[in-house]
């Protein structure tokens, strides 16, 4: 999975509010989306896997 | 402590084969020092680490209600830290200074406050140390809702004191910037190039406890950490010994309530340090799947709310009166 979307530590290069706010908006909407979205499927699969007592196991990246 | 809870005996999420032992990146073993490197929580900084996989299930499995509190979290890592003051207020009373700066913190919500001097070996490798000096702060939980661990209370709760944490860090470096000394908050959103725990324990906040957090007197574990690096001129703090080391020596509580048995009962080398530590190939699948565990946090007896001063005292008394050292050395 891509690491680009989430809501990480901005670069220490302290922008003005206005920088901030056009960095933040963007990538918080992805950010939302995603959580709204593939976040609803994993936790889906997290309860559903829950109730029946077996485990998410993920596969070696390498597959 | 009993914990409201009752926790799952086995992590939901793991690897088939996982693509590297956090053990080994951690440096558990190696009797040589070495800097310590990224190993979970990828950010821009860090590039992707080995176990982002199981990062984004971690992150999200937290519920959709969740989200205006993860928002606000990401928010404190994009604010601006304020413009640099052209007129720098000279110190000429560092202890004064200090004085100050500790009383601005606590007016911004820091719960505990410690000062150290920065050294390269408190930030991961590869990163450069810009700054002289490290505020250490601790911010408590509230315990009634942390009792509750693991679960969507007090992971809630968990992220309250983040969020609270990560503006305390902007506001303070605000405030020094304003007097024209350079200064970074470190929002806790993510891992950071500082390490929070070596610079706390050197900043006299508390000591390294079995479950491989921080104990102090005041909160036990029950508390987070922030730091902001600066270059004002202040008095650093000593580290302190409280006779963490004398309970956990022989206390099981976090061992034997921990799910995945992964705290070990005897300190092991790690980067060159004997020290307390936390398998962290047993850890993190079960932390992945609990909404971030800390169950050893809160059975942790020094987390019994007004229960660490009596206990330290208590137990430094009889180590003074055994005529005898620190134990596990």
């Amino acid at each position: 999975m891509s690491t680009s979307h989430r809501p990480v530590v901005a670069d220490d290069d302290n922008p003005g509010l206005f920088r901030a706010i056009c960095r933040f908006v963007p990538m918080i909407v992805v950010y939302s989306l995603r959580h709204l979205t593939v976040g609803a499927l994993v936790r889906h699969k997290l309860r559903r896997l829950e109730a029946k007592g077996e485990k998410w196991i993920i596969e070696d990246q390498a597959d | 402590m009993k914990l409201y809870s009752k926790a799952p005996q086995e992590a939901t999420v793991n690897y088939r084969n996982p693509p590297a032992s956090g053990n080994a990146i951690n440096g558990l073993g190696e009797k040589d020092f070495r800097r310590a490197g990224y190993v979970f929580h990828s950010n821009v900084k860090s590039g992707p680490l080995p176990f982002d996989e199981m990062q984004e299930v971690f992150r999200y499995s937290y519920p959709a209600r969740m989200l205006p509190m993860i928002i606000q979290a990401a928010w404190a890592t994009f604010r601006p830290q304020g413009k640099l003051s052209g007129k720098r207020q000279e110190v000429t009373d560092a202890g004064k200074m200090t004085r100050q700066i500790k009383e601005k913190a606590k007016e911004l919500g820091a719960g505990i406050v410690g000062v150290c001097k920065l050294k390269d070996e408190y930030l991961v490798e590869g990163a450069r140390n810009e700054y002289r000096y490290a505020i250490s702060l601790g911010l408590p939980m509230d315990r009634e809702k942390m009792l509750h661990i693991p679960g969507h209370t007090s992971a809630m709760e968990v992220q309250r004191v983040y969020i609270k944490a990560s503006y305390l860090t902007v506001d303070l470096a605000r405030h020094i910037r304003s007097l024209g000394w350079p200064a970074q908050g470190l929002p806790v959103n993510s891992s950071s190039e500082y390490l929070h725990i070596p610079i706390a324990i050197a900043a006299g906040i508390g000591e390294l406890g079995k479950h491989g957090s921080l104990i102090c007197k005041e909160y036990g574990s029950n508390f987070r950490l922030t730091t902001v690096v600066t270059d004002l001129p202040l008095v650093t703090d000593e580290a302190v010994d409280i006779g963490v080391d004398d309970i956990c020596a022989t206390c099981r509580a976090c061992s034997n309530a921990c799910p995945p048995d992964a705290i070990y009962d005897d300190k092991q080398w790690v980067r060159g340090t004997k020290k307390w530590y936390v398998d962290f190939d047993r850890c993190t699948p079960y932390f992945s799947s609990t909404y971030g565990c800390g169950i050893c946090l809160e059975v942790c007896p020094w987390s019994e709310p007004g229960r660490g001063p009596g206990l330290s005292e208590r137990l430094l008394g009889l180590r003074r009166n055994n005529g005898k050292e620190k134990p596990c050395k």
